[in-house]
C-alpha cells in the first residue's frame, strides 16, 4: 500500500468529509461512481457505498445506470443489443454500421430490424449513433472526425433500384433532438407516380401489395391529390410518430421529403426512438402515439440548415 | 421583539475588519443566533468575532443572508428531507454562485462553520452540478485533482470497468 498525498492545491479537498457527504448526496448513481474513481480519498470515502448502491438496484435501474455512464464517458455507448457499454469504433457509423448484425461482445441480433429504423438505401442509423452524435454536440466535440461521421449526408442514386432516382438524408442535431431530413425522387408512372414501395415511417408507407387498401392509407390521399396540384409540395405529417412529411409531384418526377425527430439523448430506452421503429409492437394498425406540432420539424430544420 | 430583531450587529471577520449587520440578516446563521439567545443585548454592545472567515466571504454570505432574510429557517433536523434529492437551484442563488472556486468552497466553509444549512445546501449543489456529466479526468480537471491512485488500485478500478470489456 502506497501512501497516499492529500492535494491541498484543490480547494475542493480542502472540503472536510462531512461536506463531501453532502455534495455525493447530490449526485445520480453514475457521477457518484465516476467522482468516486477521482482519486484517492474520494475513493475511499464513496467507493464501498457504491458497491452497495449497484447490488440493490433493479435490472431496469442498471441499465438507466449504465446509460449515464455511457453519457458521460467520450469514448463509450450503451449497446441496446447486449444491454452493456461498449468502447467506441470509429468505422462505425450509419453509413458504415458495423454493428448492425453483432455488437462487440460477440452478441448477435439477426432480427436487428426490430430495434433499428428502416430509412433508406445505404443509410443504417442505430441508436447508439444517434445518442454518439448528441453526446458529442453537448459536450462541445463537433470537430471531430467521427462527430462528422454520425453527422455525415447521405446521397445515393446508383444502386437504387428503379424508378426510384435519387435518395438523400441529412442529419441535424436541433434544440437537443436528433433530427433527419430525407428525400426521394421517383420518375411519374402512372396514376401512383411509379411508387411501388416506401417507407416514410412505421405508419406511413406505400407497398406494392397493399392496392386494396390504398384509400384508407393517407399518404396515398396526399399522393392523390400532389398529382392533381402539380409542382405544388403537399405538407402533411403523421399522426403516430414525430414526422412531417410533403409530396410534390413534377411532369416526370415525383419528390417525397421527410423530417423525423428521433429524441435526445435519453436516461432511459425511451419511445421517441422506438416510435420510428417498426415491429410487433410498433406498425400502421397498433402501438404507441407520440404527438407533435405538424410542421414544427420542417420549421425548425429550415430555421437550422438555411 | 420586533425593535430587537431590527437592531444592529457588529460582525469580525478573521482579518481584523468589522461588518454591520442587520441582526435578523445575522440570524440566518444558527451559531449567531444561539450566541445572541445565550448572551443577550450583551452581545449587540460588542463586536462578534468570526474567526474562521475572511472580510470577502464574510460580505458574501452576508448578501445572501439579506436576500434570504424573509425566508423561513429549516427545521433542525432537515438533514434528510427532500431539498437533497434535487439539484435545482433558484436563479438568483445560481448568479451568487457564480465565482471562483476559492470563494465557492470558502462559501460552503464559512456557510458550514456558522451553520446556514440552506447556504450550505445551494453551495453544495453548485459543487455537485460541476461533477454531474463529467468524467474521473474531467472532474479532476475542473478541480485540479491529481491522480494519486496506485498501479494496484488503478488495475483494481480497470478490472471494476465491465462496460469496457467489449472484445
Amino acid at each position: 500500500m502506497a501512501a497516499h498525498a492529500w492535494h491541498p492545491e484543490s480547494g475542493l479537498l480542502r472540503l472536510p468529509d462531512d461536506l463531501f457527504y453532502m455534495i455525493f448526496s447530490g449526485l445520480t448513481l453514475p457521477s457518484k461512481v465516476l467522482f468516486s474513481r477521482t482519486c484517492a480519498r474520494l475513493r475511499h470515502l464513496f467507493h464501498n457505498s457504491c458497491v452497495l448502491a449497484l447490488a440493490f438496484i433493479s435490472s431496469s435501474e442498471h441499465v438507466e445506470y449504465l446509460v449515464g455512464i455511457a453519457q458521460v464517458l467520450p469514448d463509450h455507448y450503451f449497446c441496446i443489443k447486449c444491454k452493456k457499454i461498449h468502447t467506441i469504433n470509429e468505422m462505425d457509423h450509419p453509413l458504415n454500421p458495423l454493428s448492425l448484425f453483432s455488437c462487440p461482445t460477440g452478441f448477435s441480433v439477426l432480427n436487428y430490424h426490430t430495434i433499428t429504423p428502416k430509412l433508406g438505401p445505404g443509410y443504417c442509423l442505430l441508436h447508439h449513433h444517434a445518442q454518439l452524435a448528441l453526446k458529442y454536440a453537448r459536450r462541445g466535440d463537433t470537430q471531430s472526425k467521427y462527430f462528422r461521421q454520425l453527422m455525415a449526408p447521405h446521397i445515393a442514386t446508383r444502386t437504387l433500384i428503379p424508378p426510384m432516382k435519387y435518395f438523400s438524408v441529412q442529419p441535424a442535431i436541433i434544440h437537443g433532438k436528433f433530427l433527419l431530413f430525407r428525400t426521394w425522387t421517383f420518375e411519374q408512372d402512372g396514376v401512383m407516380g411509379g411508387v411501388k414501395r416506401l417507407e416514410l415511417c412505421p405508419h406511413l408507407k406505400v407497398l406494392g401489395t397493399d392496392l386494396p387498401r390504398r384509400q384508407v392509407n393517407p399518404l396515398y390521399e396526399t399522393l392523390n391529390t400532389a398529382n392533381k396540384t402539380k409542382g405544388v409540395p403537399m405538407y402533411k405529417a403523421c399522426h403516430r410518430c414525430p414526422t412531417d412529411y410533403s409530396v410534390m409531384a413534377l411532369s416526370n418526377h415525383i419528390v417525397f421529403c421527410t423530417w423525423q425527430d428521433f429524441g435526445g439523448e435519453s436516461t432511459t430506452l425511451d419511445v421517441a426512438w422506438y416510435i420510428h421503429v417498426e415491429n410487433e409492437t410498433n406498425d400502421k394498425f397498433r402501438g404507441p402515439t407520440v404527438p407533435h406540432i405538424e410542421g414544427s420539424l420542417g420549421e425548425a430544420f429550415s430555421g437550422q440548415i438555411g | 421583539m420586533a425593535a430587537e430583531k431590527s437592531s444592529i450587529i457588529t460582525l469580525q471577520s478573521n482579518d481584523g475588519v468589522s461588518i454591520d449587520v442587520d441582526r435578523q440578516v445575522a440570524e440566518r446563521s444558527m451559531l449567531i443566533k444561539n450566541m445572541m439567545e445565550d448572551l443577550g443585548d450583551e452581545a449587540i454592545s460588542t463586536a462578534v468575532p468570526i474567526p474562521n472567515v475572511n472580510e470577502s466571504v464574510l460580505k458574501k454570505v452576508i448578501e445572501w443572508c439579506e436576500h434570504h432574510k424573509n425566508d423561513p429557517q429549516p427545521a433542525q433536523d432537515d438533514d434528510s428531507d427532500s431539498r437533497k434529492k434535487t439539484t435545482d437551484i433558484e436563479e438568483w442563488d445560481q448568479k451568487f454562485m457564480q465565482v471562483d472556486q476559492e470563494m465557492l468552497f470558502e462559501i460552503i466553509l464559512a456557510s458550514n462553520y456558522l451553520d446556514i444549512k440552506p447556504l450550505l445546501d445551494v453551495g453544495c449543489k453548485t459543487v455537485a452540478n460541476m461533477i454531474k456529466g463529467k468524467s474521473p479526468e474531467e472532474i479532476r480537471k475542473t478541480f485540479n485533482i491529481t491522480n494519486d491512485f496506485t498501479p494496484e488500485e488503478e488495475e483494481q478500478i480497470r478490472r471494476e470497468n465491465e462496460w469496457a470489456e467489449d472484445r
